[in-house]
C-alpha cells in the first residue's frame, strides 16, 4: 500500500484517465470515418508479423486444442457427428442423379456456346486459421494474402457454397467476411423464377434475408439461390448461395420477405477457395461536358421569345444548367455502379 | 532505481508476451466458442497490484495491443481496458492485503465486468457483431478463466510494475 502513497495528487490519476480515454475516443473516430489508411496498414503488418507465430501455434496446438473441444463440445460433437452420418447417406444417394444431371449441363452449355464461368474461374486454397484472437471475431483468418493474388472483395467458397468476402489483406494473410455478417450483402438470383433480389447477413448462425421480392413472385421452400453477378458485382454470376427455407409476406409494402440458409456450414471451416475474381469494368460513363463542347442551337429571335426562358435541354446556358441531364445522368450511373459493386 | 526506459521496456516485454500468447496459445483454448482474454487480465491485474493510475496506463497499452489484432473499431479495446484498469486499481484498496484466492476472485469479476463494458461501447456504436453473440457465455469464460490465471498472472505483473510482494506474500 506504501508504494502507493507516492503517486501524487489523489487527481492526478483522474486526469491520465481522461486523456486515455479521449485519445482512444479519438483513434475510435478516426477509425471509423477513415476507409483504409495507417490503422489499415498497421493492422495489416501486424497480420503478418503474427500469421507465422498463429500458424506454428496452431499446428501444435491443434491436437491439444481438438483433445479439449472434445472434452468441453462433447454433446455437440456427438449430435454433430449423427447428422453428419445421415447427411452422409443422403449424399451417397443423390450422388449419381447429379453426374448425370452435371453431365445434360455440360451438354446444354456447349449446345448454348456458353461458358461455365463459375467453375472456370483461377482459384487459391486456403487454410482457415481456426483459433478466434477474440471473442468478437466477425471474420475468418485465412494463411493466403496479396502474394498469392487475393485481394479485397474477392469471393471466398468452400465445395458446398459462398461462404463470403475477403475484407482485410496483408501481404500472406486475408480475412474473410462471412455471408452471415450484418454487413454482407450480395446481388443474388432465385434460380426457379429468374428473380433478383439482395441477400443481406443477420448475424451469426443466422439465415440471411431476401426483401422485396414481389409479392406476385412464386417462391417455394427448398429453391435453390446463387449470386446474380451484375455487372459490376464483386461475385461472379452463378455462385451457390444456400437454399430457401421461409417465405414470408409482407402486406404493407407489398412485397415478400425470404428466408435461405446459406449452403455452406461455416462453423469449423478447415479449408476454402478464394476466387480470384475481377469484376469487369463497367459500361463507360457518359462524360460531363461542358458548356462549350455542347452543340449551339441559333435560335430565331421571335421563338425564342415564344419559349422564353425555359429553353431547350440542349441548349447551352451561361451557367452550365443545360447540361444537368447529363450530368445527372452520368451520377446515377456512378452511384449506380457503386451500389451493385458492393454487391 | 530503474530508469524510466527500463520500467517501459518492461512493460512492452510483458505485453509482448502476452500478446503472443494470446493469439497463439489461448486462441487454441476455448469454451462454447469463447475463449479467455489475456491482455485484459494483465491490465485488470495491473490496476489491484499497482493502483488506478498504473492500471489505466497498463490498460491503454493493453487495450491499444488488442486492437492491433481485433476487427473492432482500433481504440474500442483501449477504451475499456484503460476504464478497467483504473476502476481495479480504484477497488484494489477493499481486497490487496487479501490471500491470494479473494485477489483472484475479484480479479475474475473485474475481467467479467471489462469484458460487459466492452459489449456497452460495442451497443454504443450500433456493432452488431459485438451484441448480438451470447455475451453472457463471453463473461463467464472471461471471468472464470481470468479468476484462475491470476496466480500465474500476478508474478510478471509484479516484476513489470517493479512491486516487491510484502511478508505475507501479498504486493507491498
Amino acid at each position: 500500500m506504501a508504494a502507493r502513497m507516492g503517486y501524487g495528487p489523489r487527481r492526478r490519476p483522474r486526469i491520465r484517465l481522461l486523456l486515455l480515454v479521449v485519445t482512444a475516443a479519438v483513434l475510435i473516430t478516426i477509425d471509423l470515418r477513415s476507409d483504409g489508411g495507417v490503422l489499415t496498414s498497421v493492422r495489416n503488418a501486424v497480420l503478418d508479423v503474427l500469421g507465422p507465430v498463429r500458424s506454428a501455434a496452431e499446428w501444435v496446438g491443434r491436437p491439444i486444442g481438438d483433445g479439449w473441444n472434445g472434452i468441453t463440445n462433447y454433446d455437440e460433437l456427438a449430435a454433430e457427428n449423427a447428422e453428419l452420418r445421415a447427411q452422409l447417406a443422403e449424399i451417397e444417394s443423390s450422388r449419381l442423379q447429379l453426374a448425370e444431371i452435371e453431365r445434360q449441363r455440360q451438354e446444354l452449355l456447349a449446345l448454348l456456346g456458353a461458358r461455365d464461368t463459375v467453375a472456370d474461374l483461377p482459384r487459391v486454397t486456403a487454410r482457415v486459421i481456426d483459433a478466434p484472437v477474440s471473442n468478437f471475431e466477425r471474420t475468418v483468418e485465412l494463411d493466403r494474402g496479396a502474394r498469392d493474388g487475393v485481394q479485397l472483395g474477392m469471393p471466398v467458397e468452400t465445395g458446398a457454397g459462398l461462404i463470403g468476402r475477403v475484407v482485410q489483406v496483408s501481404a500472406t494473410r486475408s480475412r474473410v467476411e462471412l455471408l452471415t455478417d450484418p454487413n454482407f450483402d450480395v446481388g443474388v438470383r432465385l434460380v426457379r423464377s429468374g428473380d433478383d433480389g439482395n441477400a443481406e447477413g443477420q448475424g451469426r448462425g443466422r439465415d440471411l434475408e431476401i426483401s422485396f421480392i414481389e409479392l406476385d413472385t412464386v417462391v417455394i421452400p427448398g429453391e435453390t439461390v446463387v449470386t446474380s453477378g451484375f455487372q459490376g458485382s464483386t461475385f461472379p454470376s452463378g455462385l451457390l448461395v444456400g437454399t430457401v427455407v421461409a417465405v414470408e409476406p409482407q402486406a404493407v409494402q407489398a412485397t415478400q420477405r425470404v428466408t435461405v440458409r446459406p449452403a455452406a456450414k461455416l462453423d469449423r471451416l478447415r479449408w476454402v477457395s478464394v476466387i480470384l475474381f475481377e469484376p469487369a469494368a463497367p459500361e463507360p460513363v457518359v462524360v460531363d461536358r461542358t458548356p462549350e463542347q455542347l452543340p449551339t442551337t441559333t435560335v430565331p429571335a421571335d421563338v425564342e421569345a415564344d419559349e422564353g426562358a425555359a429553353g431547350r435541354a440542349d441548349t447551352p446556358l451561361p451557367n452550365g444548367s443545360a447540361t444537368m441531364g447529363v450530368v445527372n445522368g452520368s451520377v446515377a450511373q456512378r452511384r449506380a455502379g457503386r451500389r451493385s459493386g458492393r454487391r | 532505481m530503474m530508469s524510466a526506459a527500463g520500467r517501459v521496456a518492461r512493460f512492452t516485454v510483458l505485453i509482448g508476451a502476452a500478446l503472443l500468447l494470446q493469439v497463439s496459445v489461448v486462441a487454441q483454448f476455448s469454451v462454447g466458442g469463447r475463449i479467455g482474454d489475456l491482455l485484459l487480465l494483465l491490465a485488470v491485474s495491473a490496476g489491484v497490484n499497482g493502483g488506478p493510475e498504473r492500471g489505466a496506463l497498463i490498460g491503454a497499452a493493453c487495450g491499444l495491443a488488442s486492437d492491433l489484432v481485433v476487427q473492432t473499431p482500433f481504440g474500442m479495446s483501449m477504451l475499456s481496458t484503460a476504464v478497467i484498469g483504473y476502476a481495479a486499481g480504484a477497488a484494489s484498496y477493499r481486497f490487496v492485503d487479501g490471500g491470494i484466492a479473494l485477489r483472484s476472485l475479484a480479479v475474475g469479476l473485474l475481467s467479467a465486468s471489462g469484458v460487459a463494458l466492452f459489449v456497452v461501447f460495442g451497443w454504443l456504436l450500433q456493432l452488431t457483431y459485438v451484441t448480438e453473440g451470447n455475451v453472457a457465455l463471453v463473461v463467464t469464460v472471461i471471468g472464470i478463466s481470468s479468476a484462475v490465471l491470476n496466480p500465474l498472472v500476478e508474478r510478471p505483473v509484479r516484476w513489470g510494475l517493479l512491486i516487491r510482494p510484502n511478508f505475507a506474500g501479498n504486493p507491498a
